[in-house]
Order: structure tokens, then C-alpha cells, then sequence
């Protein structure tokens, strides 16, 4: 049976959540322990469960057994809150932007699948993006996201839309409603779109993908890449965005592949670029992490030097991510002697990524902006 | 010639860039009529991540 509420850990607190919803409520300590007693003794939802299932989502819990209606994940020694999961970098478009480089159409097996999402949940992963290359494509997708679904997991699909029209995945996402759908946005009119994703009738797939999630009512974003080969239209993919009422973003700034390729960044439309936002420190490798289609572990997207291999070592392999994070936010490398280090606001995995990328200085560092500026 | 200049070695990036958890009910119940603004904040999110459209 599906469950109506979360309650979870969190960071260092504890939430109430309706799956898929985008409002939840921060819980004590003391309601969370008192939920999982009842939840597990088999007694009725408490009151201010209840008054709070009305108040934030209109449902009517009155006399409900918290067993099967609230959906209590364990506490978690390991700390996670978050993590991204790339379950196959196979797409059905080239797009010549993409960090990914090459994308071989290739992932776990499902027992194996199964075995990552056990970990995760394990860890305290509540939040889970499952991304790709075009993650739906891959053969076990439904079964993992229905899997992580059921496991407690809020779930975010980052997607490029095309295939959001077929009726298992609409029947999917009505049943065990996602996070959160991104779609990546590449172009306003088919020339462009079919272009930078070097794919005729990657636009007539978009528009019938995003007919079909609109008219199902799913929780979209999108995400409007800009480049050079859709530069002109930038305007427009924000206006057609606003018109079908998505809310939406703008991406300018691209990324080195992956394997320190400098091909993204030729893709950039120069007259877009924007100054990146300052680095103040974050939590990757100690609150949240990634994983590649074969249960590679680092610390983010973009920092994936000393990859644990979660297969090979189980979850235990997890509690070496924190000093691995802590290690690769060291100057080191390119940056090594800087005498700027005091005041530098870059993070220093993506400088990395960039300087094994050959790409200029102004790129990725704001004392390299100044000296480009002066 | 131009003179030597002095130069100031400033202090690297502390070992740990991790940042704090946010704050968290204790007592009560505290409606979050949005939770990107935990699940997208940096407690729990990645800075530079975000410009990584693909």
C-alpha cells in the first residue's frame, strides 16, 4: 500500500512529508520518536499528525492507523540527507554541451540497482535526483524509481522530456509522484533545438514530453540551456516556459566533460556567459553524494576523484567520503602557492576541472577575472 | 628595474569547508511551504553543481 506521510530524519532535525509535495513540515524530535513508536505499536495517527496531514496538504487522516500511512525512515548513522544517482549516461540525444562526453548505454543490474537504493536509504538519502544521460531510457528505471520510491525517498528526475508522453511513465509518476520533473530545455523553435542536440525531431519529442506532463499536472521545472546555437532564442524559451506557467532557469555557464574535455565550453554562447556565483564552503561528501551508473561514489557531480566502489566495499565504503570531500577542497595542483588562496571564492574541485581542461583562467577564477578585466 | 614588491602569503581554506546544519524544530511543529529552500541549500546542496546542465 502506498503511503500517504514521510517522516524522516533530517540533517540534524526531523520532517514530516507527503510524497511529491512541495510543502512539508519541520517536526520535533520527540513527534518524530513518538510517530515511529505508533507507527510500529499499531495505533491510530496522533492528533497533531493529523491536524498538521489537513493543515499543509488537505488530507483527512481522522482514524487512520500510522502504520501504512506514514512511512517512518530510521534514523541513520552515516548522515546523508541527499544524493544523485546517474542510473544510465545512455541518451537518445548528442548534445554538444553535455559534461558527459561520451555516454555509453550502460548501468547496474537490477539486484544490484536494488542493492545501491538499499544503501542510500540506509545512509539517510531522502532527497534522491535520478539523472542521466536520459535516465527514463534505461531499462530498470521504472523498477528503481519505484523501488526508492517505496523505500520513502522524495525523487527528482532530471530528464530531457522526450519520452514523458508514454503512458507507463505518466501511470508511474500519477502513482508515486515525483519530487520534482526537470526538463532540460534546449532551443524555441525545431532548428536550434534539433541542432544543439543533433537530433532531428528532438524538439517534436520535447513538445509532445511536455504536452503529456503538463496536461498530467506534474511538478515541472525547467531548465533553459543556453548556447551558442540557441543564443538568439534565449528570450523565447523563457517566454514559452512562463506561458506554460513552468517555473524556470537559466543555464549559460557549462562545465568540462567529465574526462577533462574542453568541448562543453566551445559550445558556451559567449554574450551569455555570467559571473559565477561565489563558493562559500558546502557539504559534499559529508551531507550528500553521487553516484555513476556503476555505484561509483564521489563527493559531487563535479569533484569525482577517489570514487568509493559501493558494490565492492557496501555502505561502509561511505565513511571515507567525508575526508576524501575534505581533502579535494585543499589548494592543490594549479592552485597550489597561490598567494590569492585567502580570498578565493571558487571551488576548488571545479577549478580543477577546469584547469585539467586547459580552459582560461577567467573561466573558473575571479582573481583571473580582474586580471582579464584590468 | 622595477622593485621588488612585497607579497602577503594569506592563510589557505580551512580543512573542512563544511558549512553548519540549518536550524531545526525542537519543540513544535514548523510548517515549510517550500522545501527547496532546505533541499536546495547548501547544508545539502552543491554550489557549483548547478552549472551543470547536460
Amino acid at each position: 500500500m502506498a503511503h500517504a506521510l514521510i517522516a524522516s530524519p533530517f540533517l540534524d532535525g526531523h520532517l514530516l512529508l507527503k510524497p511529491g509535495a512541495r510543502a512539508g513540515a519541520r517536526i520535533s524530535a520527540d513527534h518524530y520518536e513518538g510517530l515511529r513508536q505508533t507507527a510500529t505499536d499499531g495505533g491510530s495517527l496522533p492528533t497533531w499528525a493529523v491536524q498538521t496531514a489537513a493543515d499543509m496538504w488537505g488530507l483527512d487522516l481522522d482514524g487512520q492507523t500510522a502504520q501504512g500511512t506514514v512511512l517512518v525512515r530510521e534514523p541513520s548513522s552515516y548522515g546523508y540527507c541527499r544524493a544523485s544517482w546517474e542510473i544510465n549516461l545512455g541518451c537518445n540525444f548528442g548534445c554538444k554541451h553535455c559534461y558527459l562526453g561520451e555516454r555509453p548505454f550502460s548501468g547496474l543490474a537490477w539486484e544490484e540497482k536494488v542493492r545501491l537504493l538499499d544503501i542510500m536509504r540506509e545512509a539517510g538519502v531522502l532527497w534522491l535526483q535520478i539523472t542521466g544521460g536520459e535516465p527514463t531510457m534505461d531499462p530498470d528505471f521504472q523498477g528503481a524509481y519505484r523501488y526508492a520510491w517505496q523505500a520513502g525517498m522524495m525523487l527528482t528526475i532530471s530528464t530531457n522530456g522526450s519520452l514523458l508522453w508514454r503512458p507507463d511513465l505518466l501511470r508511474l509518476f500519477r502513482d508515486c509522484p515525483p519530487y520534482r520533473l526537470v526538463v532540460s530545455m534546449y532551443g524555441a523553435s525545431e532548428e536550434s533545438f534539433d541542432t544543439l542536440t543533433q537530433r532531428r525531431g528532438a524538439w517534436k519529442a520535447f513538445r509532445r514530453g511536455m504536452d503529456a506532463a503538463r496536461e498530467a499536472g506534474l511538478p515541472l521545472r525547467i531548465n533553459v540551456v543556453v548556447t551558442e546555437d540557441n543564443a538568439s532564442e534565449a528570450d523565447e524559451m523563457a517566454a514559452l516556459a512562463g506561458e506554460w506557467n513552468v517555473e524556470n532557469h537559466a543555464y549559460t555557464n557549462m562545465t568540462p566533460t567529465i574526462y577533462g574535455g574542453g568541448e562543453p565550453l566551445l559550445a558556451q554562447s559567449a554574450t551569455h556567459l555570467r559571473q559565477r556565483k561565489p563558493f562559500a564552503g558546502c557539504n559534499a561528501g559529508h551531507t550528500f553524494f553521487h553516484a555513476d551508473p556503476h555505484a561509483k561514489v564521489s563527493i559531487c557531480k563535479v569533484g569525482r576523484d577517489d570514487q568509493i566502489d559501493l558494490m565492492a566495499e557496501g555502505i561502509d565504503g561511505l565513511t571515507r567520503l567525508g575526508a576524501i570531500a575534505d581533502r579535494l577542497m585543499l589548494r592543490t595542483g594549479g592552485c597550489e602557492g597561490c598567494a590569492l588562496s585567502g580570498t578565493c571564492r571558487v571551488c576548488r574541485p571545479l577549478a580543477k576541472h577546469y584547469q585539467e581542461a586547459k580552459a582560461p583562467l577567467h573561466s573558473y577564477c575571479q582573481h583571473g577575472d580582474k586580471e582579464n578585466a584590468s | 628595474m622595477t622593485p621588488p614588491v612585497p607579497v602577503t602569503i594569506l592563510p589557505g581554506p580551512p580543512t573542512s569547508a563544511r558549512r553548519a546544519a540549518p536550524p531545526v524544530a525542537t519543540v513544535s511543529i514548523t510548517a515549510v511551504q517550500d522545501l527547496d529552500v532546505i533541499v536546495e541549500s547548501t547544508e545539502c546542496s552543491c554550489d557549483a553543481g548547478d552549472d551543470n546542465p547536460h
